[in-house]
């Protein structure tokens, strides 16, 4: 009898020890997940539709900052990459994202839709090293070692949503 | 007068029959080797990073404004002495770490993680993990442009596990990723939680782990570099004055040879690449992490698979950490044992040759190099079983006891 009520004491003790100590590292380990103000750039939605044909608009997303292009109807592209990866990624699509990072030393290109030097077809110029790329973000010429990376985006109607897979499922 | 004071205290604190106990009393094996003395040179390091660092955050800004001009102006530039300081921090950082890694492979060749040792051993692996994360935390404060980079480039390894077979869809390495930074970039948050883990948590986990190792070095007797357990009473000296002296003497030349690095050649350790700042566009053409690191960075990128390289990096950690089961031979003392000796010897040449190439830039030879000198790596931990069964034979057929 006596023993055993010492034995419950003891029990209830600990266990309320132990709610006790996981009550206080819960919030603590908490306190490390990513902030609200990370998360909420984890996702961005682009209405496609207000940017005109022909032009790039740089959203952010992750913190990195993107270009979001807008083809005109029948884009028809003149000029020649060093490869094609990303061209074939994004066939078909009058609108997609790339990470506007110069995959050279990372600065952000510019949007050239007149062209620039030899080139007179739209191209990105990339002004830090004369990195060139094509409205794909494939490297044409200049230093940069491969395409501009492609984040996963999805369509939407007339909302392109970078961040969630969709005809782009990873990012490359 | 003076003496009289000392007595004074000495009634009331004891502290001359704790000195007996401890130091006078305490038996050590006289045929201690002069490796035995990276212990006392590690805790010395340590105690210049504590005071060193004490003295750093008087100055340091963990603003990503700020902490470059702090670091590299108002400690380097405006308060006097502050370069001084922060020449020690930075260098101690890395002869801390060497001195680590002597003192692990001194325990690893003597076989000082045998029983008794085995939690010795594995509180001193725990102790050398959080050193690690303790020194990665501290590289990013001065947001540098090596500070920042070296960090995206580490918060990226977790990742991997993403491009592994089945887990790999649950993006576990993609949280562990964001968990590191506290959020999708390196930014205000990541300094500040780093600070704080680098200036505070870490060091004191730290002092108390150094504690628990101190106190588990002395439950379970130093051991001998013959490899056998000495009969204290016979064959023991007294740590005082026979240790504290010759110690004492090797700590003056190791502090010798860290003061001429600090004074004179400083700029490996804090390279001129950090002296610009952290800029989250423009990544520099080598990016390689702190030489302490290179090793398991060679094992990483010369995996051609992802994820089998971040497997494989930390299949080494989880060696080290096993090494006191995977080695349950009867023997001890890399003096007692061939076989053991040449695969120490092959331990040591691979772990160097990694850390080399690790500074070379990737190509196919150096990654078939990295893949030769991993194999090594591991050939040392797996034949550790093979080695032991074929000592118990030995060791029985000398008429040692029975398994
Ligand atoms: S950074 Fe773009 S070309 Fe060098």
């Amino acid at each position: 009898m006596e023993t055993s009520r010492r034995d419950l004491m003891g029990l209830a003790i600990g266990g309320l020890g132990v709610v006790g100590v996981l009550g206080v590292l819960y919030p603590i380990v908490k306190t490390l997940a990513p902030s609200a103000a990370s998360l909420a750039g984890a996702m961005m939605e682009v209405d496609v539709a207000s940017i005109p044909e022909g032009q790039v608009r740089v959203v952010s997303w992750k913190g990195k900052p993107v270009f979001v292009v807008k083809l005109p109807q029948g884009f028809q592209w003149t000029g020649k990459a060093k490869e094609d990866k990303n061209a074939k990624l994004l066939q078909g699509q009058d609108a997609y994202a790339l990470i506007a990072v110069c995959t050279h030393l990372g600065c952000v290109p510019l949007w050239k839709p007149q062209g620039e030097a030899e080139f007179n077809y739209p191209v990105f110029h990339c002004p830090c090293h004369g990195g060139f790329y094509s409205p794909w973000g494939d490297n044409i010429a200049g230093p940069p070692p491969r395409p501009l990376h492609v984040p996963p985006q999805k369509r939407d109607g007339s909302k392109l949503v970078i961040g969630e897979p969709g005809f782009v499922k990873e990012l490359t | 007068m003076l003496g009289r004071i000392g007595r004074w205290i000495d009634e009331r604190a004891h502290l001359s029959e704790l000195w007996q106990a401890q130091m006078v009393d305490y038996k050590v094996p006289k045929n201690l080797t002069f490796p035995y003395a990276f212990g006392i040179m590690a805790i010395v390091a340590f105690a210049i990073q504590i005071i060193s660092g004490i003295f750093l955050t008087m100055y340091y800004q963990p603003n990503v404004h700020t902490a470059f001009d702090s670091a590299n102006y108002t400690i380097m530039k405006e308060v006097p002495f502050m370069w001084l300081i922060r020449h020690v921090h930075a260098a101690g950082a890395n002869f801390f770490l060497a001195i680590v890694y002597l003192h692990i492979f001194t325990g690893i060749y003597y076989n000082a993680y045998k029983k008794p040792r085995e939690l010795t051993w594995i509180v001193g692996w725990v102790i050398y993990f959080v050193l690690l994360v303790t020194a990665l935390t501290g590289y990013l404060l001065p947001w540098g442009q090596l500070s920042y980079w070296g960090m995206v480039v580490t918060a990226e390894i977790p990742t991997s596990i993403d491009s592994a077979p089945l887990i790999g869809s649950l993006k576990i390495g993609e949280t562990i990723s964001i968990w590191m930074k506290g959020g999708y970039e390196i930014g205000q948050i990541t300094l500040g939680r780093f600070f704080g883990l680098h200036i505070w948590l870490l060091p004191l986990i730290l002092l108390l782990l150094v504690s628990v190792h101190l106190y588990l070095v002395r439950a379970a007797g130093i051991s001998n570099p013959e490899g056998r357990e000495i009969d204290k009473k016979k064959e023991g000296v007294p740590f005082h004055p026979y240790m504290t002296l010759k110690e004492g003497a090797y700590v003056m030349g190791y502090l010798a040879v860290f003061f001429f690095f600090v004074f004179f050649y400083m700029h490996h350790f804090l390279p001129p690449d950090n002296y610009d700042p952290a800029d989250p566009f423009k990544t520099p053409a080598h990016i390689a992490p702190e030489w302490y690191l290179l090793a398991y960075y060679t094992i990483f990128r010369s995996i051609p698979d992802k994820f089998l390289g971040f497997v494989a990096f930390n299949l080494t950690l989880v060696f080290l950490l096993i090494l006191p089961f995977l080695d349950f031979s009867p023997l001890k003392s890399a003096r007692n044992r061939p076989l053991f000796f040449i695969m120490f010897i092959v331990l040591v040449i691979s772990s160097m040759a990694l850390t080399i190439l690790g500074t070379m830039p990737p190509t196919p030879t150096n990654a078939m190099l990295g893949l030769v000198f991993t194999a090594g790596l591991f050939a040392f931990f797996l034949s550790l079983p093979i080695i032991s069964i074929i000592e118990w034979g030995w060791y029985k057929a000398r008429g040692g006891e029975k398994q």
